[in-house]
């Protein structure tokens, strides 16, 4: 997880001053009023509590993590690794880069949604700032906004402040937007996350998170199946020349989904980097079929086409360039549905 | 004071001796009993006098000859409703009167009179037209009796004095005919009531001396002169060292044949408490089973009394210079207990079965209540958006004339739970919404014979919560300060059970959004239970 976020307390509701005291007014009558502004006072003071609707529309701006991961079925633990299928594998693999990045970059707007928001205004709700309990140094906010009361529109943004830098001010972490319908976090939304500032400014990001320098989210949770796409930017290196990497998930309601992915790398024997395309899909079973396409480097232009059983045991493998691994015929592979 | 006491004892036991008395049984008797403890804006309200006229009720029908059908009791009735009440007495002795009857009326008044009139609630009965009336009854016999303060004006214009300012001429026909009139104080005095025996000094007097008390004569027959003669005995010694001073209760009469009126046959019935000759004189208390002094009986030396107490058990009470003398007695219907000395027992002053029972049954009594209700916030569909209708259940425990009479100190407290959505125009999000609501009221009651209205203030804390269909949002609460109006009725079904209708009214500040003003109805019923 990039960043971590826990919350310690909540700030006070802003309370209605008491009017001043009438100097002309006679002394019952003021003595009236003096009871009546204590029993007043004793109401408005009493008055307390994270009871709102407003807050409900703020917080269903935020999209919630468990709403957007990819849901394959694990592979048994019980079975030996070697039965999995070799793109049953990869696309287990695929889909848990994908929730760990999700986690990653909504881990801290998820936590927001458990607790009630440190202000409020007419037209935003803030969480924070608190301090980071993994960021030691740095202390966080969120800022979900809604700036035209007739939009459907929520903003949000996720900044940091380095403690000991105060003049650099917060930097934006993660920014993002939701279009909202009825229902409970039902509408598209995008989110962006980039690294380049804070990086600059020292943010000590986990280990492994430095090369990327932006991941952006896209989804619409209107209508099944789910549609999320992760678009994440790194630095190249000498393995891995791709400087973009594309994630697009479907999901439907009954757990079966579709995750489609490039991978660059040194797949095939030969001198050249591959880059595969693949597309897996699943049924709620975990019973699945996947297609891989070499697009570029040894072997261009191959098809490797698998489907995989309940147990993700190969049930089928059409391999080219190894077609000593090939096993059962296409009739082996799952009915699945269109995404 | 002493040698008038004197006086008018040996004139009731002269008159006993003197004039063989009129009989119930050659009489119909008819009985109009009125009792109101309100008297109007300018009065204080009094506490006992419905209780006086339901005891004077309960013994006239029970020992005075007065068949229920023509006994006319009105508490906390109207002027107009006690006309009505000697409108009809009237033609119901006129038709006796047709078939050859003679007839007598019997008729009490406990409340508030100023000014020259009575004070039945907000209305007024000028005590010159009440005389009027009365004098104008188509019976042979009218006794009237006031048990009110200054309600010696009524006897004044007669040329009334204080007790024993009356003569009975011996040698007169026994039949007696014309018009009599008690009153409970003179015109310059006023009536006191005593929260230790529950009612007014000189009503209960009056009622002990109707149960057997006043039976000087031992004849098992309470006469009307012997029943004043005890009433007025005791009566001022009981307020002799008042802070209102001594009370004197008056006595009047306008009879153009005299003879003596047997009010009560303590004999009749056989039952009751029977002091023997030789139990120790001094006065009796007995107290039921409610803490009322059901009689108070001052018992001389060598003389035996006869109580016509109604059946049930008895609190028995005799003091002694340094101690109490106290016992426990059963009177089952158509027997004659005997207070022999064995059944009473020493103990403390501390025991003291009269003390303070009175105050603890009329003036501060808790009652609990259990109930059902349903609260709505206004300003729907936004309120209830909120704070959907609620059922709740609820408990009442109130306390009553602790600072002042029928003012009621409440406390209550309420759960409840409902279903709601929560309804955005971005956001649908159903709810389980729960309640809980503590609160202290302040009511004011107007006490009636079956139905009892009440209104007021009171102040609830409310802490209000809910928890969204499958955790999708963290769970929210509020918790506020509420004043609001109560107001209400309640329907006494037994004497210590009643059943509330109650509506409130409330005001309910929500400040999480912003400042909101908004308001909440509630209706209820409960059944309460009075200790």
């Amino acid at each position: 997880m990039i960043f971590e976020v826990h919350f310690t307390g909540s700030g006070p509701l802003p309370l209605a001053p008491p009017g001043p005291p009438s100097r002309a007014a006679a002394e019952p009558r003021r003595a009236r009023l003096l009871i009546g502004a204590l029993v007043m006072g004793s109401v408005v003071l009493s008055a307390c509590g994270n009871y709102s609707n407003d807050d409900l529309a703020y917080m269903n701006a935020v999209p919630a993590g468990s709403q957007l991961v990819a849901t394959l079925p694990a592979y048994s633990s019980a079975l030996p690794l070697s039965r999995e299928a070799e793109l049953a594998q990869t696309v287990h693999n695929v889909t848990d880069q994908f929730n760990q990045m999700l986690d990653s970059a909504l881990g801290g707007v998820d936590a927001v949604r458990s607790y009630e928001p440190t202000s409020r205004t007419a037209t935003s709700r803030t969480w924070g700032p608190f301090a980071s309990d993994k960021q030691a140094g740095w202390d966080w906010k969120l800022t979900v906004t809604h700036a035209d009361p007739q939009s459907t529109v929520f903003g949000y943004e996720l900044d940091v402040e380095n403690t000991a830098d105060l003049a650099k001010g917060w930097l934006t972490f993660l920014s993002g937007s939701f279009d909202a319908t009825e229902g409970v976090r039902q509408g598209t939304g995008m989110m962006m996350m980039t690294t380049q500032a804070l990086s600059d400014a020292g943010f000590p990001f986990d280990q492994g998170t430095a090369p990327f320098t932006s991941l952006v989210v896209s989804y619409q949770t209107l209508s099944y199946p789910i549609a999320v796409t992760m678009t994440i930017d790194r630095v190249a290196d000498a393995t891995n020349a791709a400087t973009s990497v594309v994630y697009t998930y479907a999901g439907q309601a009954d757990g079966s989904g579709q995750m489609s992915f490039t991978l660059t790398g040194n797949f095939i024997a030969g001198p050249a980097i591959e880059t595969v395309g693949v597309i897996g899909a699943w049924l709620p079973t975990g019973a699945g079929k996947a297609t891989e396409m070499v697009e570029a480097g040894d072997g261009a232009g191959s098809t490797q086409t698998e489907c995989w059983d309940a147990t993700f045991a190969a049930t089928y493998n059409e391999k080219p360039w190894s077609p000593t691994e090939d096993v059962g015929a296409a009739s082996d592979c799952p009915s699945l549905p269109s995404f | 004071m002493r040698a008038r006491t004197k006086t008018a004892v040996a004139l009731a036991a002269l008159l006993a001796a003197a004039s063989a008395p009129v009989r119930a049984e050659t009489l119909h008797r008819f009985a109009v009993i009125a009792g109101n403890d309100r008297g109007g804006g300018d009065t204080r309200a009094l506490l006992y006098a419905g209780a006086d006229a339901r005891k004077v009720y309960e013994i006239l029908t029970r020992l005075g000859g007065v068949r229920a059908e023509d006994a006319n009791l009105l508490v906390d009735g109207s002027a107009a409703d006690l006309q009505g009440a000697l409108a009809k007495v009237e033609r119901q002795a006129a038709e006796a009167a047709r078939r050859g009857e003679k007839t007598a009326l019997f008729f009490y008044y406990s409340g508030h009179a100023k000014d020259g009139a009575l004070r039945l609630g907000d209305t007024r009965l000028p005590i010159d037209a009440l005389k009027a009336l009365v004098a104008a009854a188509p019976v042979d016999i009218r006794i009237a009796i006031l048990d009110s303060c200054r309600s010696g004006e009524m006897t004044r214009s007669k040329g009334a004095r204080k007790a024993p300012a009356f003569q009975i001429e011996s040698e007169s026909p026994r039949d007696a005919k014309g018009l009599v009139i008690l009153t409970s104080s003179a015109s310059d005095e006023d009536s006191q009531e005593s929260d230790l025996i529950g009612g007014s000094y000189f009503s209960h007097h009056l009622a002990s001396g109707l149960l057997g008390g006043a039976d000087r004569s031992g004849d098992g027959r309470v006469t009307l002169f012997e029943a004043y003669a005890y009433a007025y005995d005791r009566t001022v010694a009981d307020t002799a060292d008042s802070a209102a001073g001594a009370q004197h209760p008056t006595f009047s009469y306008d009879l153009a044949g005299n003879g003596d009126l047997v009010l009560t046959d303590v004999a009749s019935r056989h039952e009751g408490i029977y002091l023997p000759r030789e139990a120790p004189s001094g006065v009796y208390f007995m107290v039921d089973k409610q803490g009322f002094v059901a009689a108070e009986i001052n018992k001389g030396e060598g003389v035996d009394r006869r109580v016509a107490l109604a059946p049930g058990r008895y609190r028995v009470k005799r003091r002694l210079g340094d101690r109490l003398r106290v016992g426990e007695l059963d009177v089952t219907r158509g027997e004659l207990v005997t207070l022999e000395e064995s059944h009473l027992r020493d103990a403390p002053f501390t025991d003291d079965p009269v003390k303070g029972a009175g105050r603890v049954d009329l003036t501060s009594r808790w009652s609990l209540g259990a109930g059902v209700g349903y609260q709505a916030v206004f300003e729907a569909p936004d309120g209830a958006s909120l704070f959907p209708p609620t059922g709740l259940l609820g408990i009442d425990l109130a306390l009553r004339n602790f600072f002042r009479r029928d003012w009621v100190l409440g406390f209550d407290v309420a759960v409840g739970s409902a279903d709601g959505v929560a309804s955005l125009p971005t956001v649908t999000a159903p709810f389980r919404f729960s309640e809980l609501s503590l609160a202290s009221s302040l009511t004011v009651e107007w006490p009636r014979r079956y139905f009892t209205p009440f209104v007021g203030g009171r102040m609830a804390l409310l802490v209000m919560s809910r928890r969204f269909q499958n955790d999708e949002f963290p769970a929210q609460f509020f918790s506020t300060l509420s004043p609001g109006l109560v107001g209400g009725v309640s329907y006494r079904m037994t004497r210590n059970t009643s059943v509330v209708a109650r509506a409130r009214l409330h005001y309910l500040l929500y400040n999480v959004d912003g400042n909101r003003s908004l308001g909440y109805w509630e209706l209820a019923t409960m059944v309460n239970y009075d200790f």
